[in-house]
């Protein structure tokens, strides 16, 4: 019996009994990757796409095959997070063939890939579940976004249109002549200067109403007349005594008149600048009323920055976080790697000339093609996307994602794409351009504020951007046609809507021209639009004649309110004028008194009456000495 | 776990019998090519699949494995200066740029200067390790076993019943 055992026991060099584990394993590991492998891999998809989604992934089947090299995802649908009834997106097909020659050396290129029947927001069958939400945080995406959209400046946020609203507004001039009419300067000092003239004029009446008393006069007269007919000595030097009181009186009574003549006239003088005052007060009302209607200087290019600004950095901010995302999965320089000594134990790495080699990863030919669905924004679109690599250096051909189509639910057509993204020199540049021929725009609104709404609907639409980067400096251009828009303006301002209205209907296509140049985080923007420039041009045509208009009934104004006070006050001038040459005659008659007196003062004393009267005059003196009293 | 254990207990075994001298050689010898490599790569991996497929004793493997690797990174500074050398001869570099473009063979890293100089190290020197070993074992079993043998405490544990239930157990099933 232990002869035998050590018959059995005896063996060869090779380990015969690890064949039938080996095979067993082999059988299983066959098993297993054509029964079980591919709905483990759809459940995986299944799984990581539900939680990267955040609603539910659905996957129809997964084929792998191993000696094609070749992989199938069917069926693929991802629920609309927001809308669980409907899919964010469906694919019919998505497949790959790797190239067996590279998988041999690790290598993945795919020699021919598609995805076939892309759609958007189709209806599901059963409403797919949603995850509940995370807590919100900020993404990296975000901020960039955040970093384009910065740059919308202020000036930009401004609502430009409100703003003019308020000038159209304090340019009406009926209602502001209202709300002016108590404020005229000129008005309110010719009032002050009636008031001055009439309560000057009553003094003065009454002053020349003394002073033209001639009863003095008459009796200077009749005393001279009584004094020459005197015959007794003693009482005619009697007589010439009172001649000459009466002749100071006289005299008095005559530089009263001559200063109170002088007082009026010089009161008549300073009265007679008030017209003077008077019009240069209307100059500085028509002035200041003129100033009401001033429009301010509006730079109508930044209107259309204004208005467009926000959508131009939208695709700005698009176009970023596409490159982010680009930068992301496709190394943009990767320079040849140094052969730097690594430390020990990691040895050195030689790098041998690649005769015939492979990038680790390398899409050559990918086939995108959507069908378009009624109802949903789903597209007829068809393009390729080719030469997907790690190593653009290395296969020196850039990648390109170009598509052609239609999007018929949406009245979209002629949509063109192309996406150049060249990593194969030292330098890289991506490039785009995108156009739509034909889309159409139901509504947009330009301007939403409570002042007003301004936009456009059931317009037809074509636009064109072009975009490069090269050296983290973007270069964008962006050309858009709206043909036969319909504009909307809503506004409690009648006039606003009128004269909006009246502009925009001389504006049948808008044109919006818009460039951006410089690095994402200090982009040199500039916009032109027609509707920027012609809403510019006819606001300050519209204002320029409201202010016109105004400036004229603002001088009608003030004419019918100033004309007649004005007149008023002239006339009083003229009535003071009167008092002057009143008091003038008045003057007159005194100093014609004076003279006569003068005059029989000195025929007295001719006459020798005086010299009589001087005798008289030493005898009485002499006989007082006498007396010695 | 299991596995490991019962190589190991059939090393113990194979090396206190009087056969099985080569393979538990070639298993210190493939262990010495393990260990010296200091990543795994395609070559380590045929290695290691010839364990299974010829009888080479695998605990010796194992454990010869485990101690080289221990001991292999005093020799890294060789394994370099030798795999730089080797790399760099410029009559070899038409060869190297072939195997480099060819499919599977750049899986051994042969472009490593330690991959390179630890396996033409290893290789080199797997057969003086083999019959280096040879030698050890006899010498074992010469002066270590024979001694132990001639023991009392070998003798006592022989003439237990457990040894005896052990022994049949062996014989049958072992």
């Amino acid at each position: 019996m232990n002869e035998e055992i050590k018959k059995i026991k005896k063996k060869g060099p090779i380990r015969v009994e690890a064949v039938i584990p080996v095979t067993i394993i082999f059988i299983l590991s066959y098993v297993y990757f054509t029964y079980y492998f591919d709905r483990h891999m759809k459940k995986l998809f299944e799984y990581v796409g539900t939680q990267a989604n955040g609603a539910e992934v659905n996957v129809a089947s997964v084929k792998t095959s191993f000696l094609k090299g070749s992989f199938d995802l069917n069926g693929l649908q991802v629920t609309d997070a927001t809308k669980p009834t409907q899919n964010l997106i469906s694919l019919q097909n998505i497949h790959f063939s790797y190239l067996w020659d590279a998988l041999l050396r690790m290598k993945f290129v795919v020699e021919e890939a598609s995805i076939t029947s892309i759609q958007i927001y189709s209806p599901r069958k059963t409403p797919g579940f949603v995850l509940p939400p995370k807590p919100a945080s900020p993404s990296k995406i975000e901020a960039i976004e955040a970093e384009v959209m910065g740059q919308l400046k202020d000036e930009f946020k401004k609502n430009v249109l409100g703003d003019l609203i308020d000038i159209i507004e304090g340019g009406d001039p009926k209602e502001q002549l209202e709300i002016i009419r108590e404020e005229l300067k000129s008005e309110k000092r010719v009032k002050e200067m009636i008031s001055d003239v009439e309560a000057k004029k009553k003094v003065w009446d009454e002053k020349v109403k003394t002073l033209s008393d001639t009863s003095k006069i008459k009796e200077a007269e009749e005393q001279v007349q009584k004094i020459t007919q005197q015959k007794n000595i003693l009482e005619q030097a009697k007589g010439l005594k009172d001649l000459g009181d009466v002749l100071k009186d006289v005299q008095k009574q005559y530089k009263d008149i001559q200063k109170s003549s002088k007082e009026l006239e010089g009161e008549i003088k300073s009265v007679t600048q008030y017209p003077k005052e008077i019009e240069g007060l209307i100059k500085e009302d028509v002035a200041s009323l003129k100033d009401r209607f001033k429009v301010p200087e509006i730079d109508f290019k930044d209107m259309a920055m204004t208005l467009f600004a926000k959508e131009f950095l939208g695709y700005i901010a698009q176009a970023r976080k596409y490159q982010a995302l680009a930068k992301e999965y496709i190394p943009e320089k990767k320079q040849e790697e140094p052969l730097i000594p690594p430390p020990r134990k990691v040895g050195k790495n030689y790098e041998f000339p690649v005769l015939k080699g492979y990038p680790l990863f390398w899409l050559k030919k990918a086939a995108i093609s959507s069908k378009g669905t009624k109802d949903t924004y789903s597209g007829e679109i068809t393009g390729t996307l080719t030469n997907v690599t790690t190593h653009p250096k290395m296969i020196k051909i850039p990648l390109k994602l170009a598509f052609d189509g239609d999007f018929p639910g949406l009245n979209i057509r002629g949509v063109h794409g192309l996406i150049t993204v060249d990593h194969t020199q030292s330098v890289a540049k991506q490039s785009a351009d995108f156009s739509i021929k034909a889309f159409l725009i139901p509504e947009k609104l330009f301007v939403n504020s409570d002042k007003m709404k301004f936009g456009i609907s059931n317009a037809t639409g074509s636009t064109q951007i072009k975009a490069s980067l090269t050296n983290n400096e973007v270069d964008m251009s962006w050309e858009s046609q709206i043909l036969k828009p319909s504009y909307i303006v809503e506004t409690n301002s009648k006039l606003a809507k009128e004269m909006l209205t009246n502009i925009l209907n001389g504006i049948p296509t808008i044109t919006i021209n818009g460039s951006a140049s410089g690095a994402f985080k200090n982009l040199n923007l500039n916009i032109n639009s027609n509707l920027g420039d012609e809403l510019g041009a006819g606001l300050k045509r519209e204002v320029g004649a409201k202010v016109t208009e105004a400036k004229v009934k603002i001088e009608k104004m003030i004419d019918e309110k100033i004309n007649a006070p004005k007149n008023q006050l002239m006339s009083q001038l003229g009535g003071n004028q009167n008092l002057i040459a009143q008091l003038k005659n008045v003057e007159g008659l005194y100093k014609n008194n004076e003279d006569k007196i003068k005059s029989e003062i000195e025929k007295f004393k001719k006459n020798g009456q005086g010299k009589a009267l001087d005798g008289l005059k030493d005898k009485g003196k002499k006989l007082f000495k006498g007396l010695k009293l | 776990m299991m596995f490991l254990l019962k190589q190991l207990f059939g090393f113990i075994k194979l090396l206190n019998s009087e056969t099985g001298t080569n393979q538990l050689a070639a298993g210190i010898a493939v262990g010495f090519i393990l260990g010296m490599t200091p990543v795994m790569s395609l070559q380590s991996l045929i290695v290691f699949m010839c364990l299974f497929f010829f009888r080479i004793q695998i605990g010796a493997a194992f454990i010869s494995a485990f101690f080289f690797k221990f001991i292999a990174f005093l020799f890294d500074g060789v394994f370099d200066s030798v795999g730089q050398m080797v790399l760099e001869t410029k009559s070899l570099e038409p060869l190297f740029t072939t195997l480099y473009n060819m499919p599977i063979i750049p899986f051994t890293r042969f472009n490593n200067s330690i991959v390179m100089g630890s396996g033409i190290i290893s290789f080199i020197l797997s057969p003086i390790v083999f019959y280096g070993a040879k030698i050890l074992v006899f010498k074992y079993r010469v002066i270590v076993l024979e001694r132990w043998k001639g023991t009392k405490v070998y003798k006592a544990i022989k003439a237990t019943s457990f040894y005896q239930w052990y022994y049949k157990y062996d014989q049958y099933f072992g």
